[in-house]
């Protein structure tokens, strides 16, 4: 299964790239994992996750092609 | 769906049309406006420049819509517009133009506060502050 992670913000930044593709997970909590082996600064960071353009609040499936945007606090206006 | 975003700041030109266009409009009683304009903050001896704006787009005009959806349910309003900058934007320049029309102020009052509330809630949007000495801060 092959996702594909969206960053917005600062954590564009920290990530260096505003998407990479993350492969061999079923669930949101899987990519996080992922994410955290890449760059544990992660793990200290506020966001919100969006599965294919909707906020998710706990751990959910995902299917082969999903777009998952992590979002940091927002601030519009 | 509408776009909502301006690319760079949004002119006092752009604001004096949107107002004109609604001449025609004679079932309108009131109008209300609200601008957001960026603040020259200082932090640790350096002042704010300039902001720029990044958004997930696509979310942020979904967004924008249901914002536009609620807001219409919930008050009696002639009409309702809704611009935001993306990019740079200087200090003392304007950001985010809200517009709402309604018959008498009470609701164009409310509506717009409402608004400019549900914006900064719930639409995926950032700022990058960048100082006078081109370091910057992401504003959370």
């Amino acid at each position: 299964m092959k996702i594909e992670v969206l960053f917005f913000g600062g954590l564009r930044e920290l990530m260096g790239c505003s998407s990479m593709p993350i492969i061999e997970v079923d669930t949101t909590d899987n990519v996080l994992e992922k994410l955290n082996q890449i760059n544990d600064k992660l793990a200290g960071k506020t966001f919100q996750l969006a599965l294919n353009n909707k906020l998710i609040k706990e751990n959910t499936p995902i299917e082969n092609g999903d777009q998952l945007a992590l979002l940091p606090p927002f601030a519009g206006g | 769906m509408k776009n909502v975003f301006i690319k760079g700041p949004i002119k006092a030109e752009f604001i004096a049309e949107s107002i004109a266009k609604h001449s025609h409009k004679t079932n309108i009683g009131a109008h209300d406006i609200f601008l957001g304009q960026v603040r020259a903050d200082k932090v640790e001896g350096k002042e704010v420049q300039q902001i720029d704006y990044s958004a997930f787009e696509e979310m942020a005009n979904e967004a924008f819509y249901e914002i536009r959806e609620r807001t219409f349910d919930k008050f009696d309003l002639s009409c309702m517009h809704i611009y935001h900058s993306l990019g740079a934007v200087k200090a003392g320049e304007i950001s985010l133009f809200v517009f709402v029309s309604s018959k008498h102020r009470a609701m164009a009052f409310d509506a717009c506060r409402d608004i400019v509330e549900d914006i900064k809630a719930n639409v995926p949007i950032w700022k990058k502050e960048i100082y006078t000495d081109q370091s910057h801060i992401w504003v959370e």
